[in-house]
């Protein structure tokens, strides 16, 4: 790899090609190290590694293109400059996934505090029209559903992560990924109960029914 | 074993997490429980629901240019830094030349000596008390402690 000297002409016009032969030759650890001395072509590596993943993990957070790609860039600057502080024998997602969580509440409050709420966001769905109503509804849901909820429902079915590897991202132990999955779970079966052909759990009528 | 956790288990086991012990345990009761079966039935439909739902990917330009605009905000980070750096430098030097300009022209009466003098010491104590908060909310900052 070249040292520090390589102007940017050098490293931009070929990011990718960069990166597929650098990481398949080094191991995470060892780019990560580069990256921490300061090598921003070790560190494009590692965007180039994650960048989409970190993408749609903040799209069904904040269900909006620009914000989802505004908050995972920002993450990954803020991740470089936090660098030096970062264990390199650990994974670099579940660090940076931190990271990019906490841009993601902050977002989400901001909204909250301003009123906004981010439902008109079908656009970010892969739709066909007869599916359109049923996947806003669901989307709504997702985001009707608390942070800790929705985070382990776009960890499970967007980036179809296992429970071990949610839990490795997340920091919960495998246990309260399970049981927030199906809480989570349960909450959307019920908002999407028409569409599921369910039966509607209506209110109890007290006493009348069960006598 | 109550119903309640039997729902979390069929949770777990459509998703092919439980070991075979709980997997036993929970399709023998399936055999034995329409409420639990109606449960696993729903669950299956809703993850039918689920798996059509996918989100859009960008374009592969946007892909291609992802780096490059991270790749300009760190840039910029450190032409800030420089910046700052020059400006300050050449802030002091300018003071200083000025106040030993000042000190040694002997036609500037004494009061206004002192007045030129207290006022860059007061600048002086500004800027550094401003550097010292900035540096130290840095040292605060949240995502850096971030290293579990």
């Amino acid at each position: 790899m070249a040292g520090p000297s390589v102007s940017s002409e050098q490293i931009l016009p070929a990011p990718v090609e960069f990166a597929v032969k650098n990481a398949t030759a080094l191991s995470e650890r060892e780019v990560l190290e580069r990256a921490k001395k300061g090598s921003k072509q070790a560190y494009q590596v590692i965007v180039t590694q994650y960048m989409k993943k970190a993408y749609f993990i903040a799209l069904g957070f904040v269900h909006n293109h620009q914000d989802a790609l505004d908050i995972s860039q920002d993450s990954f600057v803020k991740a470089y400059r936090s660098l030096k502080v970062f264990d390199t024998r650990r994974p670099f997602f579940p660090w940076f996934y931190e990271i990019m969580k906490n841009r993601c509440l902050d977002h989400l409050k901001r909204q909250k505090l301003k009123n906004e709420v981010p439902l008109d966001s079908v656009r970010v769905l892969r739709t066909e029209d007869e599916d359109r109503e049923l996947k806003a509804t669901l989307w709504k849901g997702i985001a009707s559903l608390p942070f800790d909820l929705k985070e382990i429902i776009i960890l499970r079915y967007f980036q179809q992560l296992s429970y071990r590897e949610i839990a490795a991202v997340t920091g919960k132990p495998v246990g309260t990924v399970m049981s927030s999955l199906f809480t989570a779970r349960t909450k959307l079966k019920k908002i999407l109960g028409k569409y599921l052909g369910l039966e509607e759990e209506g209110p109890k009528r007290g006493f009348r029914d069960e006598s | 074993m109550n119903h309640e956790k039997f729902k979390q288990l069929i949770s777990s086991y459509l998703d092919g997490e439980l070991d075979a012990g709980n997997r036993k345990s929970v399709e023998e009761h399936l055999a034995a429980c329409p409420e639990c079966r109606k449960e696993y039935e729903d669950l299956q439909k809703f993850e039918e629901v689920m798996g059509m739902v996918s989100l859009k990917s960008p374009s592969k330009e946007l892909w291609d240019a992802y780096w490059a605009s991270i790749y300009n905000r760190l840039e910029r980070g450190i032409g800030w830094i420089l910046l700052s750096l020059g400006a300050i430098i050449l802030l002091f030097f300018g003071a200083y030349k000025m106040v030993e300009g000042v000190i040694n022209d002997p036609t500037i009466p004494l009061v206004l000596k002192i007045g030129v003098l207290a006022l860059l010491a007061g600048v002086s104590v500004l800027l550094v008390s401003i550097i010292r908060e900035q540096f130290f909310l840095r040292k605060r900052e949240r995502y850096k402690e971030i290293d579990q």
